[in-house]
């Protein structure tokens, strides 16, 4: 569906710089507001608020960052506007459901049904600024530079609120990060991580030349 | 380069942040380190841990249509606004009394914004400028009895105007009064004294009952000066039962000096 509102051409630019991105701003809003709908709101409300700022967005600067500083913006307004403990709403995302105020309860924790419910309920229980940094890295891909744009802090603050969350997920995850025995022994799969670096950087030399 | 050094940077290098000589240095580091090179192997672990066990949720298809939904909406509003407003006319009945509401505060407030005691209606502004002018027209000003006494002013016109004392008094700072005439304003009637200033220039004092429902109402009001681009300053002030304006083409703060001498202030 194209806007068919006056100016096709600012419309157009408008579609070519925000589509892309919706299914990430969608995934980010999820993660955060674990509602659906509601994540739906307010991607639709950013999207909003982005195309009436449109003119003052730079041209030619990094629009995902620009959605995404938008996108938390509204959520974090949300999130003011709204009591600030949604109790016992029943969240579903996917066939996980989950109780939000059961979140950040041990007991709960230990009775997580799923690997993947566990990682969940341990990126809850990171702060918002460490929750945003981890997911625009680890989900994302977001480089530092893109971070430290769209939270609107320098890169140095980036590089310790990551180091700090992956503490804070390495002691919740521990015993799923274990290294698989068998490498331990030397009979595991070849590729070691080391390899892998040094491949990528292999790669990255060739390209740059 | 030591353990502290290199775990510094691990994170980064994972990320792919580093640059190539500091990747080089850290890689070369952990092939001789087995304590960071695990420290590397748990943190690649809980990277891609995260990526796979979180559940990726995708919007619905619909999503974007409803966005550009409301886009074209808002802009077809800004550029019709009736339209926006026509939807909405005639009101359901449910909405008939929030109409209704709106209506009321919407009266409620204009009524407050015209009585609002820091408000004075620009029209009343524009009368007491008219009346100014016509008594300049003239050297001596066209004033209803030339004199030089106040009380004989209001003396004379205290058959229209109710008695207006305490009579105003503009005796200082070389103001010398040349006569008075009757003004009108809307309902109310009142009294102008045309002082002259100086060779040819004439200040108007205006004086007026307050009891009145078309001249704006302020309380207690100190001396408030109206700006007006290419007109004469206009200083306002009242008391319990007068308002006094002094209009002339002076300065702001002559006007202040020559009110401050008089009576009521
Ligand atoms: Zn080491």
């Amino acid at each position: 569906m194209r806007i068919k509102a006056k100016g096709s051409g600012r419309n157009r630019e408008f579609e070519e710089l925000t589509l892309p991105h919706l299914g990430a701003l969608y995934r980010f809003a999820v993660q955060k507001v674990r509602d659906a709908a509601q994540a739906e709101d307010l991607v639709q409300e950013a999207c909003l608020k982005a195309y009436r700022g449109f003119d003052r967005f730079e041209r030619g600067t990094d629009a995902k960052a620009w959605l995404f500083r938008i996108l938390i913006n509204t959520i974090v307004d949300a999130q003011r506007r709204g009591s600030r403990e949604p109790t016992a709403l029943a969240l579903e995302i996917g066939n996980v459901e989950v109780e939000r105020s059961h979140f950040l309860d041990p007991e709960r924790q230990l009775l997580a049904e799923s690997l993947g419910q566990e990682v969940q309920v341990a990126i809850e229980a990171l702060s918002q600024d460490w929750q945003a940094v981890v997911l625009l890295s680890f989900v994302e891909g977001f480089t530092y530079k893109e971070i430290a744009k769209t939270l609107d802090c320098p890169i140095g603050t980036v590089m310790s609120r990551l180091y700090r969350a992956r503490q804070a997920l390495r002691q919740r995850l521990e015993r799923h990060l274990d290294v698989d025995p068998r490498r331990a022994t030397g009979t595991g799969p070849s590729v070691t991580p080391i390899e892998l670096l040094r491949a990528r950087r292999k790669a990255r030399g060739k390209k740059e030349g | 380069m030591d353990c502290e050094e290199a775990r510094f940077g691990l994170y980064a290098l994972l990320d792919d942040e580093l640059e190539v000589s500091k990747n080089l240095e850290i890689l070369s580091h952990l092939e001789g380190c087995p304590v960071c090179h695990r420290e590397l192997e748990l943190d690649m672990r809980l990277k891609s841990l995260v990526r796979e066990q979180l559940v990726a949720p995708v919007p619905s298809p619909e999503l974007w249509n409803r966005i550009v939904r409301r886009i074209e909406q808002e802009a077809e509003v800004a550029r019709r606004p009736w339209e926006g407003f026509a939807k909405w006319w005639p009101p359901a009945r449910p909405l008939r009394a929030v109409w209704g509401a709106l209506a009321i505060v919407l009266v409620l407030s204009f009524s407050l914004w015209i009585l609002h005691p820091g408000q004075v209606p620009s029209p009343f502004v524009e009368e007491l400028v008219q009346e100014h002018r016509g008594s300049v027209t003239r050297k001596s000003g066209p004033v209803d009895l030339p004199s030089t006494d106040p009380a004989e002013i209001v003396r004379h016109f205290q058959a229209e105007v109710p008695p207006l004392s305490p009579v105003p008094l503009l005796a200082q700072e070389g103001a010398r009064l040349v006569g008075g005439s009757l003004c009108h304003f809307k309902e109310t009637k009142g009294l102008r004294f045309t002082y002259e200033v100086g060779p040819g220039r004439t200040v108007s004092l205006f004086q007026m009952p307050r009891s009145t429902r078309a001249l704006p109402f302020w309380p207690k009001l100190g001396p408030r000066y109206i700006a007006q681009p290419q007109a004469p300053g206009v200083l306002l002030w009242g008391d319990a039962r007068f308002l006094y304006g002094l209009v002339g083409e002076l300065p702001q703060e002559d006007l202040r000096r020559l009110a401050s001498h008089m009576k009521g202030i």
